[in-house]
């Protein structure tokens, strides 16, 4: 087994290699001089040079990709053009309160789904199952930022039960797990908690149906066993497959926070992306894509190996 | 003595979106301590469906069941969950067909059988594993020890119906429901699981009802056969008489589709003409009067009730039966 959860880290590395190199170049094919924002227009040819070269901008893409690792793979991923702040810390800031974000929603929406897909696969056909199944298809139809703003208006604006902006009283951007920033953490929450939701939902209405359907689950009931043990039975059999998008949902909750947490304000890796989109603030956005791309792949190197320890039909070799 | 088993006018009607299905019809029968009966009949014919009602294992809302299914004098149908899931792998216990289906395949074979001796035997958990291991070691599987541990797709597929079996009987059963558990595996593999399995009934004084479509099968196991046909029983009675001398002219097809000693290589085997009716009316008639060569304008309005206590009937009007 040992052997096995390394071999596995070792394939992740080409992996998170080629996603690197994809960060690093998707910069670079976008149009536009990465350095245009920082030099002024009217700038003389020398000083535009001096310039390339202080940033080490002239020598070959390959050379600046190698460095870059070089110091990505040390914790430096550069230093901020517009604050002048090195990028790392700004990131991991942003990332902890993505990350409290995330949990949250995760832990709201993959408990919902579970139930509601449960419920919906042991009342199938029934009203109940059309309930669940409704609110699954609304969950993943509904784009979680006009849902977001519908919260605002109804629980912010017009109810004044809960903040609308920011992680914390008076604009603060760093999480405490108290009363007050709970609060701010609500609507952001809920709003992203409805996508993986749904999806949560489906799948384990599919999967849970599936297994009630097949032989073994008779064979069980011809046992005499409890239905609390029959349950466990059908869970450990669909835990493999409800895993795995569990662990994809997760990361499209850490990347895909873009415009909730801009319509929050809430200081995360997605609300300064996006700044850093708009500040053509290249190291940042850079390091951002990096360590988010490197949490997609550690995730999934995470939900392989569980999977692989749950099931024993997947082999080891 | 009373019957262990008592099966009175059975009736097991599927509800279904486009009618219902009347899969088994008027079915009745009982069983002795220690007597195997043998459900003899083709694919559809009801076996399985009458098998299930012992421990009614239908899917509950899709399923209508009339009649009395008797276990030691209690009414399975009439039995609520708590007292149906007690008797359930303790007083009737059931080998399936296809033990790759039948076993959950993310437990281990050992963990599968002692969780169902912890179930119905208040033992702990490493004495019903200890249980386990005796019942691996019963029914000859080699390194017992170290099948415990294996999961049901790590066996073969006689080693796998031969833990399905110990499965089956860990709680010493009174009645032994087996649904074709020979059909999956290859001729050799299959008379060694008969074989195991009648002599584990002789060891533990069981009562066995035996599904199958295979007449030498029905032979090698029962003391008794139930032919049925189109969801009822057609024929019944000692498995040597009716299959050395059948009455009901479906049975006799039946026989001269199957291969015996003595017949020409060369032949063809006579087949039944037709194809069994489609279940979706209670049919009163003789449901093989279509394919049969001996039917009258009589057979085609609905058929006289036999006794069925007798040892031996048919429920064919034509029937010769003094020639028993």
């Amino acid at each position: 087994m040992f052997a096995f959860i390394i071999r596995r880290f070792l394939f992740a590395i080409p992996i998170a290699l080629a996603v690197a190199a994809v960060c690093f170049s998707l910069v670079h094919l976008a149009p536009g001089d990465p350095l245009t924002a920082v030099i002024p227009a009217d700038a003389p040819a020398e000083v535009v040079i001096a310039i390339k070269e202080a940033y080490g901008m002239d020598r070959p893409l390959i050379v600046q990709f190698g460095s870059w690792i070089q110091r990505a793979v040390q914790g430096d991923l550069g230093v901020s053009v517009a604050t002048g702040r090195p990028v790392m810390g700004d990131i991991g800031l942003a990332l902890s309160n993505t990350l409290t974000l995330a949990f949250a929603s995760a832990f709201i929406g993959f408990s919902g789904g579970i139930l509601l897909g449960a419920l919906a696969a042991f009342y199938n056909g029934t009203w109940v199952d059309k309930v669940a199944t409704a609110v699954a298809i609304t969950g993943v139809s509904i784009p979680h930022y006009w849902l977001g703003l519908l919260l605002v208006i109804i629980f912010s604006v017009q109810l004044d039960w809960l903040p609308s902006m920011g992680a914390g009283p008076g604009g603060s951007s760093n999480w405490r797990w108290d009363w007050a920033h709970l609060q701010h953490l609500v609507l952001p929450a809920v709003t992203m908690c409805f996508i993986p939701m749904g999806i949560v939902t489906r799948t384990v209405r599919a999967t849970v149906s599936e297994i009630l359907n097949s032989e073994f689950v008779v064979a069980l009931q011809a046992r005499g066993l409890r239905a609390s043990r029959i349950t466990l039975h059908v869970a450990k059999n669909a835990a493999p497959t409800v895993l795995s998008v569990m662990g994809l949902q997760f990361g499209y909750l850490l990347g895909g926070s873009i415009l909730v947490e801009t319509v929050f304000s809430w200081p995360g890796t997605g609300y300064l992306l996006n700044t850093a989109i708009f500040q053509r603030d290249i190291p940042l956005l850079q390091g951002i894509i990096l360590v988010l791309a490197m949490f997609f792949v550690a995730l999934n190197l995470l939900v392989d190996v569980l999977q692989t320890l749950m099931d024993p039909r997947i082999k080891r070799g | 003595m009373n019957p262990v088993v008592e099966v009175k006018n059975l009736n097991v009607t599927f509800k279904g979106e486009e009618g219902s299905i009347f899969a088994v019809n008027d079915v009745s029968f009982d069983l002795a301590a220690g007597e195997t009966l043998a459900l003899l009949g083709e694919s559809g014919c009801g076996k399985s469906v009458t098998l299930k009602s012992l421990m009614r294992l239908h899917p509950m809302h899709k399923t209508q069941i009339e009649g009395q299914v008797l276990v030691e004098g209690q009414d399975v149908l009439k039995m609520k969950s708590k007292a149906l899931s007690e008797m359930r792998g303790k007083t009737v216990s059931m080998v399936f067909q296809e033990p790759m289906l039948a076993f959950d395949p993310v437990f281990t074979v050992g963990d599968q059988i002692a969780e169902s001796v912890m179930r119905h035997e208040r033992i702990s958990y490493k004495d019903a594993r200890q249980r386990a291991l005796e019942m691996l070691d019963r029914v000859r599987i080699p390194s017992a020890a170290k099948r415990l541990d294996a999961y049901p797709h790590e066996m073969s597929g006689g080693m796998r119906q031969r833990a399905m079996i110990a499965l089956a009987l860990a709680c010493k059963p009174r009645v032994l429901l087996a649904d074709e558990p020979t059909t999956a595996l290859d001729a050799t593999v299959q008379i060694q699981v008969l074989l195991l399995l009648k002599e584990l009934q002789r060891e533990l004084g069981m009562s066995m009802i035996f599904v199958t479509h295979d007449v030498g099968v029905a032979i090698e196991v029962a003391d008794r056969t139930a032919v049925m046909y189109a969801g009822r029983i057609i024929e019944q009675g000692p498995v040597q008489a009716v299959l050395s001398k059948p009455w009901h002219p479906y049975t006799q097809g039946l026989l001269g589709a199957t291969v015996h000693p003595g017949m020409d290589r060369n032949q063809a085997l006579p087949a039944i003409p037709g194809a069994p009716p489609q279940l979706i009316r209670r049919i009163d008639e003789c449901a093989f009067a279509p394919r049969c060569a001996q039917a009258s304008s009589r057979c085609l309005s609905p058929l006289p009730s036999v006794n069925t206590l007798t040892p031996r009937w048919t429920r064919c009007i034509h029937a010769d039966v003094s020639q028993a």
